[in-house]
């Protein structure tokens, strides 16, 4: 039967050429475009290394202080009555915010004030955002250098192409070793292995090469580097400032993932405790750890300034799958158009499988079957456009360090967006001509 | 005329509504991207108000331990000494806050009796001359103003209308940060990167040798190598003693700047082009089978003595109805977004955007409803009515 069925819609699509490139076109580039936006997301989402342990982080990229004073403002309202003029006095109190100052953390108050918090099981305080240019053969290299303590590697499961990361011991007694990225080896030796043992120069420092690891090809910020040194080389009156605000990022793994909300309670509630130095400049501490999604949220944000990262995440993420539903919808909608017409023609075909003794639901069956076909088709087409584009995306450099790369929940998804689409496509005009009448149906069309 | 074509839209509801929902729908996701497109582009169009191209910055730490006057010393005879480089034409100093480097400083404060917002920069008085920036009213800061009695800022145009109005400003004293006097004011100044909006900005003066203006901004010869970076580099680190600086040019970092909003918006406006091409096809697919459908129809107007100019005419104007009616339709709910203010957006984007895309929607369903249309009143009326 279904073998039948196969037949019949492989010649029902070579009848009408056009409506069947119409067909095709739409099925195709669309999956084309949902396979490369899922590819993206799960290459910015996904846990791929060194991110495997995403789902536990919690990260806590900024420290915000703000001044909040309380306004009352008295509000008067006079009103005649009975020829007295009558006063009623409200009182609104209001608060309003003055000062505020947003910025990464210093060493000192992270190492002081969050350590060992409730349901975490490790932290990691690093610094980035720091560059030194370095030149070799009238090259200029700007090497991207995160500063790091040893439970960073713990935290992030880099790749380790050669030799080794240093551990506790090496932060401890302040040791000028340095771990660098396959990029950076080929940048500055010009060679890719054999690195292990050479020195760079870099702050008036030599630095002892002892690891090579493979270049992160994610976009986030912690760990996109050149270089990563034991935070104790950073300068001395930065890891001894009084200061709050610094260059440091902490990162919080909970021991299981969804133990994420005890810690981030116990991180906003530690916030609260901490008193401020100078309360006259700011009175209120907030501190806001985010959990990946809800910090790249955050980052893209898309103008919409929430400071609290859960909200840009509801924003986010609900506005993307709002868009995302609305590309789909209208293919679709498109494609039950052609469909309908397409099914229209073939009319008296419904109506003599129906004076025969077909149910509606064999016709039904057999016209989303047809369809599914040719969307499956379709969406072989598509799945080999994408695979072309993702090759010509990743070659042209144009998403910078980022490597778009087919894998197995990607193609899964698509998969299954694909049979979504058959069926949503194929189910209306299906289902309007199963019902057809026999008469109207072999009346309409000379057979 | 009308009321005959009314008549045949509604016998056709049933399919017309699926073409009514697709425009509709079409309408509604080509205005948003086109919305954000024109937003972006204008934004992107509107002046700088610098110059980035030849154009470097020093960003340097300077060591703590320096007390003032060594501090001084060692900031004067680095500016002395690369100014003395032929490739080098000026210098100067900036604060923390540096075009493009993602941060910034503002402030809102209603100390002066009017709520007051505004970006915030400082600079040596050099700075707004070496990298360009125009005078509108007034004067750049001097070296007088040191001394001056007030210390004095320059706000730009749009600070200017946004708060003081037309009111003369030249010369007034306000508060934002202590009493400041308007010495000048300056065209424009959007540092943030090309595709973030201008916003109010006022420039401080500061003292060269001040430890809160750590940065250089060097306005460079054009077509200066690659190899006298190194020298300046050299420079650099001989008298600050410091190897923790990096020198960047302002040229790669208003494109790195630039790259992260070029890529939304180039995908959103390719997968916007794959949507038009997608409907195009469809609605030419169904309308040339719908229409040749009614060849008998077409076959009697033609008999009864309408030319073809008319048959073709009716065709059009019954699909174009249609599409009116949807484009109205999702124009009335999108024209809500500005009335109600839901997004930072000037109004007159969204009007132009709704413009544009009930444009480019009827000229695609005009070209879809074309060729059908033609072909169908081609055909000849004793032909259509024979095969009915």
């Amino acid at each position: 039967m279904l073998k039948n069925y196969f037949k019949l819609a492989i010649k029902v699509l070579g009848r009408r050429k056009f409506f069947t490139f119409i067909s095709l076109f739409g099925i195709s580039f669309t999956l084309m475009i949902l396979m490369l936006i899922t590819a993206f997301l799960d290459n910015e989402l996904g846990s791929s290394r060194p991110l495997t342990e995403k789902d536990k982080m919690l990260i806590l990229p900024r420290l915000i202080m703000k001044k909040i004073n309380n306004d009352t403002i008295p509000q008067v309202d006079s009103t005649m009555v009975d020829g007295i003029m009558r006063y009623d006095t409200t009182y609104t109190y209001e608060d309003r915010q003055s000062s505020y100052s947003a910025s990464s953390l210093s060493f000192p108050f992270l190492d002081k004030n969050l350590r060992n918090m409730d349901g975490t099981s490790v932290e990691t305080f690093f610094s980035t955002g720091n560059s030194f240019d370095v030149f070799i053969n009238n090259n200029k290299l700007s090497l991207d250098v995160v500063y790091t303590d040893a439970v960073y590697w713990q935290v992030f499961d880099f790749k380790v192409l050669e030799g080794r990361i240093y551990r506790e011991t090496a932060v401890k007694n302040q040791e000028q070793v340095i771990v660098i990225t396959d990029k950076t080896a080929r940048d500055y030796f010009g060679i890719s292995t054999g690195i292990t043992g050479k020195s760079i120069t870099l702050d008036g420092k030599n630095y002892e090469v002892i690891g090579v690891l493979e270049a992160p090809k994610r976009n986030f910020e912690s760990i996109v580097a050149d270089v990563f040194i034991p935070y104790t080389n950073m300068e001395s009156r930065l890891l001894a400032s009084e200061d709050w605000f610094g260059s440091f990022t902490a990162i919080f793994l909970a021991n299981s993932p969804n133990n994420k909300d005890r810690v981030k309670d116990a991180i906003v509630h530690k916030a609260g405790q901490i008193s401020l130095p100078n309360p006259e400049d700011y009175n209120v501490l907030t501190l806001l750890p985010a959990t990946f999604s809800e910090h790249y949220a955050k980052r893209v944000d898309w103008g919409f300034h929430r400071e609290d990262p859960s909200k840009s995440y509801q924003v986010v993420f609900s506005l993307l799958f709002g868009l995302l539903m609305l590309f789909i919808l209208l293919p679709t909608l498109n494609l039950v158009n052609v469909n309908i017409s397409r099914i229209l023609e073939r009319s008296s075909e419904i109506g003599v499988r129906k004076a025969f003794g077909a149910h509606s639901g064999n016709i039904l069956f057999q016209f989303v079957f047809e369809n599914v076909i040719l969307t499956f088709i379709g969406g072989f087409i598509g799945f080999v456009l994408a695979l072309i584009l993702i090759n010509i995306i990743n070659d042209s450099n144009v998403l910078g360090e980022i490597v778009l790369q087919f894998n197995g929940t990607v193609f899964l998804y698509s998969f299954l967006i694909v049979l979504v689409f058959g069926i949503l496509s194929g189910i209306i005009p299906a289902w309007r001509m199963s019902k057809l009448q026999i008469a109207n149906a072999l009346k309409q069309n000379q057979l | 005329m009308i009321k005959h074509i009314l008549t045949l839209i509604w016998n056709k509801r049933g399919k017309n509504f699926l073409l009514f929902l697709e425009i509709f729908l079409a309408f509604a996701i080509l205005f948003m991207v086109f919305t954000f497109a024109i937003q972006s582009f204008r934004t992107y169009r509107s002046p700088l108000g610098f110059t980035t191209n030849d154009s470097w910055v020093a960003l340097m730490e300077w060591s703590e331990e320096l007390d003032s006057t060594a501090l001084m010393d060692m900031k004067l005879r680095l500016e002395r000494e690369l100014e003395e480089k032929p490739e080098i034409l000026s210098a100067a100093f900036i604060g923390q806050v540096t075009p493009f480097s993602g941060s910034m400083w503002r402030t809102t404060n209603d100390d002066n009796g009017f709520e007051m917002t505004t970006l915030m920069i400082e600079s040596d008085e050099d700075y707004l001359q070496t990298v360009g920036v125009e005078l509108v009213e007034g004067r750049y800061f001097n070296e007088d103003d040191h001394n001056a009695k007030y210390k004095p800022m320059i706000i730009t145009k749009m600070m200017r209308e946004d708060n003081f109005g037309d009111k003369p400003v030249i010369d007034s004293v306000y508060i934002l940060n202590g009493e400041r006097k308007i010495v000048g004011v300056v065209d424009h100044f959007k540092y943030m990167g090309e595709f973030r909006t201008e916003e109010p900005l006022t420039f401080f003066l500061q003292p060269k040798a001040s430890r809160d203006l750590p940065n250089l901004v060097l306005d460079l010869a054009p077509g200066t190598t690659a190899a006298f970076e190194e020298e300046v580099n050299k420079t650099i680190s001989e008298i600050t003693r410091r190897n923790d600086f990096v020198i960047q040019d302002f040229d790669k970092r208003r494109l790195a700047t630039s790259r992260g909003f070029w890529i939304p918006l180039v995908a959103s406006l390719s997968i916007c082009g794959f949507l038009i091409i997608n409907v195009a096809l469809g609605l030419f697919g169904v309308l040339y089978y719908t229409i040749n459908k009614r060849r008998a129809e077409i076959g009697l107007r033609r008999t009864l003595g309408a030319t073809k100019g008319e048959i073709t005419f009716q065709f059009i104007s019954e699909v174009i109805f249609v599409a009116a009616i949807a484009i109205l339709l999702a124009a009335f709910f999108a024209i809500q977004l500005p009335l109600l203010n839901v997004l930072d957006i000037p109004d007159i984007n969204y009007y132009i955007s709704i413009l544009f895309t009930g444009l480019l929607i009827i000229s695609v369903v005009l070209l879809c409803a074309f060729y059908p249309s033609r072909q169908a009143s081609n055909i000849h009326p004793a032909m259509a009515l024979h095969e009915e």
